[in-house]
């Protein structure tokens, strides 16, 4: 009867009910302000939470699909089942040495390092039995690309469900302001896995292309682990080319090589090449030259390499092509590949200005040798 | 993630904004009092069943991935004798250095000496 009667009164409604009425919505606006100017902060933080679970559930998506991209391709190529021991590898994690007490902090980090890397080999042996060597290092980085996408996605869940139980605004907003960069380093991730899979030379392999276009027809010798050189007649002057053995997937010792080869010859200069990363505004591909050894990675070879340059009082040059950081992992660009012979021609000017004829300089090429020979 | 999908929730979210924002108007700009409330009763019931949905439907669009990176490779093989260089398009199992047959200019050995991938998103 009430309900009726009150259909009735806003059917035909009279002066005195629309006056009410816009009362109502006077009063309700009034208070919407009001809770507005006192909440707005945490509508704010509703906002991020929602940006990063956005993010959060398309990370979801890009570690999905990658795991099951990385599956098929090893199901198709090799007619194994990777799944169970590929998912127990997942979250695998090396725990950094303490640094606490600094004596031979670098020694215990190549220890685990090289730990680290025979307990993958021996992964990739056990779920690609009948793979080659260059395959079996292919299928190493492309795990451990799985890994680092994994990693990334578990890292930003979890800073997102801890600032959600504590609700801290600090938390959800510092997450809110990495996310641009920590989205581009997922995709990078993502997009590089079918390049790791394939075997296909990446941008951060410049590196080893340039050595092994200076390599050329000569023989190559083993120095190190996974690591060869070639003595190669230029520029007037002995050239040790060192790089990580190709075409699979490998970044070698190059630490190793060049204190060996320190040991076996009197070299005169160390020239060190590597792909770094650019600065927003730079151009792919310029090459720049400087001092210093141009390695990237944990620091065991480029602490290698400056310890004995120092000891023997061998002047350490770096020639460096810039890339950004997707384009380091994934497939190579044509506008980096053509910087090797500009590359070259800087290794030549600075062998001219600061070696004397025929002096024996090592040519140390860093970077992942994947989809790259010798 | 369907496309399909995809197009249909957000087919459903601008159906529903448009809809909001019409009754809206109304309310505002319509003179009959009546055609005015009802508007407002309807804008704000659309309004409560589009957010009480709304989650459902951001997880539906949240999902989409941006465009996957589609490469086209290209291989230079180059004669290590006299230089001569051919191209052709990259297949797998290529890789820098490796053995490519005869010169067909000096009878030299080829060998793959660059690989470079053009980038266009699908």
């Amino acid at each position: 009867m009430d309900g009726c009667l009150l259909l009735t009164l806003l059917m035909v409604p009279g002066q005195e009910l629309q006056g009410w009425i816009s009362t109502l919505i006077s009063l309700i606006l009034l208070i919407m302000v009001l809770v507005l100017s006192f909440t707005s902060q945490q509508m704010q933080v509703l906002r991020w939470r929602w940006e990063i679970e956005r993010n959060l559930n398309k990370l979801e998506t890009l570690v999905q699909n990658a795991r099951s991209m990385v599956i098929k391709k090893f199901k198709e190529r090799y007619k194994v089942d990777p799944v169970g021991k590929l998912d127990r590898m997942l979250e695998f994690f090396t725990i950094e040495p303490v640094s606490d007490d600094p004596r031979y902090v670098m020694e215990r980090l190549e220890h685990l390092l090289d730990v680290r890397k025979s307990r993958f080999e021996t992964f990739t042996k056990s779920i690609l039995p009948e793979a080659s060597d260059a395959e079996r290092a292919n299928a190493e980085v492309t795990v451990e690309a799985l890994i680092a996408l994994n990693t990334l996605y578990r890292v930003i869940r979890h800073y997102l469900y801890l600032g959600k139980k504590l609700n801290s605004m600090y938390i959800i907003m510092q997450l809110h302001m990495l996310l641009p960069l920590l989205m581009r380093q997922a995709y990078a991730l993502y997009n590089c896995l079918g390049a790791f899979i394939d075997g296909k030379p990446i941008g951060d392999g410049i590196g080893p292309i340039v050595a092994a276009h200076l390599i050329g027809k000569s023989k190559v010798k083993r120095i190190a682990k996974d690591t060869v050189y070639a003595k190669v007649k230029k520029f007037d002057r002995n050239l040790f080319v060192v790089k990580a053995e190709g075409p699979g997937g490998n970044v070698g010792k190059l630490g190793d090589a060049v204190k060996n080869l320190i040991a076996k010859y009197r070299i005169d200069a160390v020239i060190m090449v590597d792909a770094a990363l650019k600065l927003e505004g730079e151009l792919s591909g310029s090459v720049v030259d400087g001092v210093g050894a141009a390695i990237g990675g944990p620091g065991v070879d480029k602490y290698k390499i400056e310890e004995i340059c120092r000891k023997k009082k061998i002047p350490l040059y770096a020639v460096i092509v810039k890339e950004d950081y997707e384009e380091a992992i994934t497939p190579i660009k044509k506008e980096i590949i053509d910087s090797t012979d500009e590359v070259i021609k800087r290794i030549g000017e600075i062998l001219l200005e600061n070696t004397e004829k025929d002096g024996n300089v090592i040519i140390a090429c860093a970077g992942n040798t994947i989809g790259v020979g010798q | 993630m369907m496309s399909s999908q995809l197009e249909k929730a957000k087919y459903i979210s601008l159906l529903l904004s448009l809809l909001l924002i019409l009754l809206l108007f109304v309310f505002i700009f319509y003179p009959d009092f009546n055609v005015k409330l009802i508007s407002l009763i309807l804008a704000l019931a659309i309004g409560i069943l589009y957010f009480k949905y709304e989650d459902k439907i951001r997880k539906i669009i949240s999902s989409q991935l941006p465009p996957t990176l589609q490469l086209k490779g290209t291989t230079i093989i180059k004669c290590l004798n006299c230089s001569y260089t051919t191209e052709r398009n990259y297949i797998e199992g290529d890789y820098i250095m490796k053995e490519a047959g005869e010169c067909p200019k000096c009878k030299g050995q080829m060998v793959i000496s660059k690989i470079f991938f053009e980038r266009s998103s699908k």
